[in-house]
């Protein structure tokens, strides 16, 4: 095969510039980008028509009187975040601002105590409002409806009854004066306590069980119930939670405003309801972040605030809370809904791709002409076994292979009719190995590398790599391992198909066509996991040379295979084994006689070869039509190709008229048979080679002959 | 000859009364003039008001901001919506403000509320007027409504006209609003001393509506169910009375139970008293309580050093009803 201009290494960069913002939309944070955007230019407006409204001073002041509504909106957050919803706040906010001044005024209750006593008389009404909505499950916007009704009440009888002895009351003690009015280090003490609680509830909610917890029963009450999860409880914690932080700011305000009016917490729900669902925390519960509370509580503070500074009457600024509040519900409905189509159409960042002349499979005399050799091939496990994407058989001569179920089946020799769950390693199971122990290693998409041991006991060998510095999206997790084989030293080379996609997404990688393939080593002496090649156009079959000293490994939308030297003095280099298959190339095996089997899994047509030099095209195509019309590679039908050791093409075998075996992503040779899995297949295929030699097996091939066993068979 | 001399006295006289006219024109200005114009020139006033949707606080604003703006005072209102924290933030924002108002305006929701910004404003030099609602706090200034006198004559009134000895119950309602306002503490304070001289007087229900006139009315319903020989229902403010009175009428008892309030004297203060839905009314006339505030901020703005100012300006009560009610009593909102 004569070198090509085609150098898979050279073109991952150019893609990187749209993948970040692609990859940054798929980020958590992304969601805040638009509150905090909004955040940005609310501020920007009110501080380009307001004088000063930067300076320290009025900073300091505004931190002041935001403080209060925004540990209020941490309150709201936290219950809309675990699905419910607390519209008691503002009567809990105005009963424990009477009581905190009550304790202290009337009753000349010092300072301390009686913070914490109307700490604890909110985490009590919150406690009402949990049992109601957590443990029995009433509606939370009907209970919460009635609780603030009910609670305001308390504040209405209470101050007629008391009101009298607080309308001149004013407490002077050194520490109720630092509560209210008090600062550190240039910070106001109230706002203090707030940046406490708002990075102690980032942490609860980004760092803790019971963070997780919160945020999966407010996902799905039931799928988080039946994960074990106890969601009755988790929900009655966060009202009381909520209770407790509503009383908590009704202290400071207390100590702030020192006055009870009927007035006090009035509408609080509103304006704090709007901060949270502005701040893009759905309503419909279990998704939202500390941070965006407290900027929709900062958008929120800063127009009220503001329209009050610019003499602006109090309908108008009520009027404009109501439309901030509505807009943000109408935005998180439809942000909700079309959130995944964004994503869709900015995350794949097609590259171009220039192939190759495809080569000529009509031309008689081309080492690909199409034949009719894999017609007599013989069915084993027809319909009882769903997506074989691999096979490989034990020195026994078991036959194994993992399917679409997450097991890994194992039909029994010499007929191959009894079939049993070897392992369920869960995950999808595809490529398989023998190791030197008999130990049968296999990469699974969605989890990682890991082994089964003879008796079927599964173990994990690693499922994450090092992270590369300069993306956005973690590419440690290994997300599609696909294929590997190992060295003679242990080493276990396997490939990560794609650090983009999921295995449900496999395809679209092609579409992006970026390279986004990485050939990963696992070494058992350290338990390390190192990248030795990335940038691969969807790393597949892996396969040590005969010689030991060169990993193969196939690049499927590159229709390529790559040698990489592990040992010898080329140790390190990468150089092309094949440049140019017709097609798109998948699992690549040990052959008998010192050659390679290799899997096409599907014809390349000048289609698509046209549509990968068209990334504008594929880009287009991705965002304006549905999925089940965009162009995709053909990968109904292959061949299988045997290559020497410089990746000379010596046969082909095909099944001209698809009638039993027309799709093949694998094939091992054992005992001068072929066994032939397909990744959509409903069967596995085994075809005699009348030319191989009918003792030759890979387990002797790697790790050397075994008397007993061999004898044995 | 008498007539003679007369006639030259006067016209001597006279021609002296000219010549020292004429000079004095020529050398005599009115010193005032330039002291007031140095004194309101480029100056601000901001008007900090509870609400902008009462009698109260519309005429106040009109005619503060009309006398101040023709005088060439610069006038801003803020309006709190009924939000004491929304007041409270509107002081804070004039402590840090660079542009801080000369003088401020303000009328409080309670005797709390304000009184830290309004003891640090202070501080830092700023006049200020209290309009009506005072906080606990003094400023230079306080205009407005005598509250413990109001509750004193109220409540005198009460003793006359509900007295067992005239053959009364001696049972009487009052409806306060918010209990922590000042208007509702003072008369409180004021009708206790009256009472407590007279315990013929039986307060048989004191409640708070919150200011809202439909609370007023459930309480006033309730109270009238409960106490059918009921002599007098007292409203803190004609604001929310009006739902007391809408209650009696409803129950068929208007001329029966007899419906007090006070307020600030606007054209529906007179309507409801000649329709007979309130018998008497108290007011402080809020069109006056303007101009005396316009006169105290002009006072104020010639005051070089006011810390140690504190004027009191109470405003002149006018009973209204059936006997008195004249149309001129009461002021037009326009």
């Amino acid at each position: 095969m004569s070198e090509t201009a085609y150098q898979p290494f050279k073109r991952i960069t150019r893609s990187v510039p749209k993948q970040v913002i692609g990859e940054a939309l798929n980020k958590p944070w992304a969601d805040s980008l638009i509150p905090f955007t909004v955040t940005v230019i609310t501020i920007a407006i009110f501080a380009s028509l307001l004088e000063g409204y930067l300076s320290t001073v009025n900073l300091g002041s505004l931190a002041h009187q935001f403080s209060e509504t925004a540990i209020v909106v941490l309150a709201m957050g936290l219950v809309v975040m675990v699905g419910g919803i607390d519209l008691s706040v503002g009567s809990i906010f105005a009963l424990a601002n009477f009581v905190a001044l009550y304790l202290i005024i009337a009753l000349e209750v010092p300072v301390g105590g009686a913070v914490v006593l109307t700490v604890l008389m909110g985490a009590g009404l919150g406690a009402v409002n949990g049992l109601l909505c957590g443990i029995l499950r009433m509606r939370a916007f009907i209970v919460t409806l009635v609780t603030m009704i009910i609670f305001r009440g308390i504040v209405s009888l209470l101050l007629l009854k008391f009101g009298s002895e607080l309308a001149l009351g004013a407490e002077d003690t050194p520490l109720w004066s630092f509560l209210g009015y008090g600062s550190v280090l240039g910070l106001p003490t109230n706002t203090i306590i707030f940046l406490f609680l708002a990075v102690g509830g980032h942490v609860l909610l980004t760092r803790t069980r019971l963070g997780a917890h919160i945020i999966a029963v407010g996902g799905s009450r039931l799928a988080a119930r039946r994960a074990g999860i106890p969601a009755g409880r988790i929900a009655m914690g966060v009202y009381v939670l909520s209770g407790a932080l509503c009383a908590l700011a009704a202290v400071l305000y207390a100590s702030r405003i020192g006055s009870v009016s009927y007035t006090t917490g009035k509408h609080l729900e509103i304006l704090v309801l709007t901060a949270v669902i502005l701040g893009g925390v759905s309503l419909g519960g279990g998704r939202g972040s500390i941070a965006r509370m407290v900027m929709g509580a900062l958008v929120v503070m800063v127009i009220t605030n503001g329209m009050v500074r610019l003499g602006i009457r109090g309908g108008v600024t009520e009027m404009a809370t109501g439309a901030i509040l509505l807009f943000a519900i109408l935005f998180d409905v439809k942000w909700l809904k079309h959130k995944d189509k964004l994503l869709n159409s900015t995350f794949v960042c097609p590259v171009k791709l220039t192939m190759p002349p495809l080569p000529d499979l009509t031309d008689k005399n081309s080492p690909y002409a199409v034949n009719d050799r894999l017609r007599d091939v013989e069915v084993i496990g027809l319909d009882q076994v769903d997506g074989p994407e691999d096979v490989i058989l034990d020195r026994a001569g078991n036959l194994y292979t993992g399917v679409r179920q997450g097991e890994i089946l194992r039909f029994l020799a010499p007929d191959y009719t009894r079939r049993e769950v070897f392992a369920r390693p869960g995950g999808r199971p595809l490529g398989l190995a023998f190791d030197r122990d008999d130990n049968l290693i296999t990469c699974v998409a969605g989890m990682g590398l890991y082994g089964v041991r003879p008796d079927g006991e599964i173990f994990k060998l690693t499922d994450q790599s090092r992270r590369t510095w300069w993306r956005l999206r973690d590419d440690s997790r290994i997300l599609m391992a696909d294929d590997l084989d190992i060295a003679p030293d242990g080493r276990i080379f396997f490939s990560e198909a794609t650090v983009r996609y999921a295995l449900s997404d496999w395809i679209v990688d092609g579409l992006e066509a970026a390279g986004n393939g990485k050939l990963l080593c696992y070494d058992p002496a350290t338990q390390k996991t190192t990248t030795v090649l990335q940038g691969l156009l969807f790393a597949n079959g892996v396969c040590l040379s005969h010689d030991g000293h060169s990993i193969l490994v196939v690049e499927s939308w590159g229709s390529c295979v790559q040698r990489h030297w592990i040992n010898g003095p080329k140790k390190g280099t990468t150089e092309p084994f094949i440049a140019n298959l017709p097609g798109f190339a998948d699992n690549i095996n040990r052959a008998s006689d010192g050659t390679y089997w290799i899997a096409i899994a599907g014809i390349r047509s000048p289609l698509w070869d046209l549509t990968m030099k068209s990334p504008g095209f594929r880009t287009r195509m991705i965002k304006r039509i549905p999925r089940d019309e965009w162009i995709f590679p053909n990968l109904n039908a292959g061949f299988i190709a045997k290559v020497d050791e410089t990746g000379q093409i010596l046969d082909v075998l095909w099944d001209r008229f698809a009638t039993h075996h027309p799709s093949v992503t694998s094939m091992r040779e054992h005992r001068g048979y072929l066994y032939i899995g397909g990744l959509a297949n409903n069967r596995i295929g085994r075809i005699k080679l009348p030319a191989a030699d009918p003792t030759w097996m890979g387990q002797d091939s790697y790790w050397g002959t075994r008397p007993a066993e061999a004898s044995e068979a | 000859m008498k007539k003679l001399m007369c006639g030259m006295a006067l016209s001597l006289a006279a021609s002296i009364v000219l010549q020292a006219g004429g000079v004095a024109i020529a050398a005599q200005t009115d010193s005032y003039r330039p002291s007031f114009a140095e004194a309101v020139k480029g100056k601000k006033v901001g008007l900090v008001f509870t609400d902008m949707n009462t009698d109260l606080t519309l005429i106040w604003a009109d005619i503060i901001e009309r006398d101040l703006n023709q005088l060439g005072v610069e006038t801003e209102i803020r309006d709190a919506n009924w939000s004491p924290e929304t007041q409270v933030q509107a002081l804070e924002a004039y402590l840090s403000a660079s542009d801080k108002p000369d003088v401020l305006i303000i009328q409080n929701f309670n005797l709390t509320a304000a009184a830290s910004p309004i003891k640090r404003l202070a501080e830092s030099g700023t006049k200020m007027v209290q309009l009506n609602m005072r906080s606990r706090v003094d400023t230079n200034y306080y205009v407005g409504a005598d509250w413990v006198g109001i509750g004193e004559a109220v409540a005198n009134e009460l003793v006359a006209d509900c007295s067992p000895e005239n053959g009364k119950s001696g049972k009487v309602a009052l409806v306060q609003g918010d209990i922590t306002a000042p208007d509702s503490f003072f008369q409180m304070q004021g009708m206790q001393l009256v009472f407590d001289a007279h315990p013929e007087i039986q307060v048989v229900s004191n409640l708070g509506s919150e200011w809202d006139s439909s609370k007023a009315r459930d309480i006033t319903t309730t109270v009238l169910q409960q106490h059918p020989d009921l002599c007098a229902v007292y409203g803190l403010w004609d604001g929310h009375h009006v739902g007391s009175a809408e209650a009696i009428k409803e129950a068929g008892l208007q001329g029966k139970v007899l419906s007090y309030t006070n307020g600030a004297g606007s054209r529906k203060a007179c309507d409801s008293v000649s329709s007979g839905l309130v018998d008497k009314y108290w007011s402080y006339d809020s069109k006056r309580q303007a101009s005396d505030v316009v006169t105290a901020v002009v006072s104020l703005l010639q005051t070089e050093d006011a810390s140690d100012t504190r004027v009191a300006v109470y405003s002149p009560l006018t009973l209204i009803s059936k006997e008195t009610l004249d149309p001129a009593m009461c002021f037009d909102l326009d």
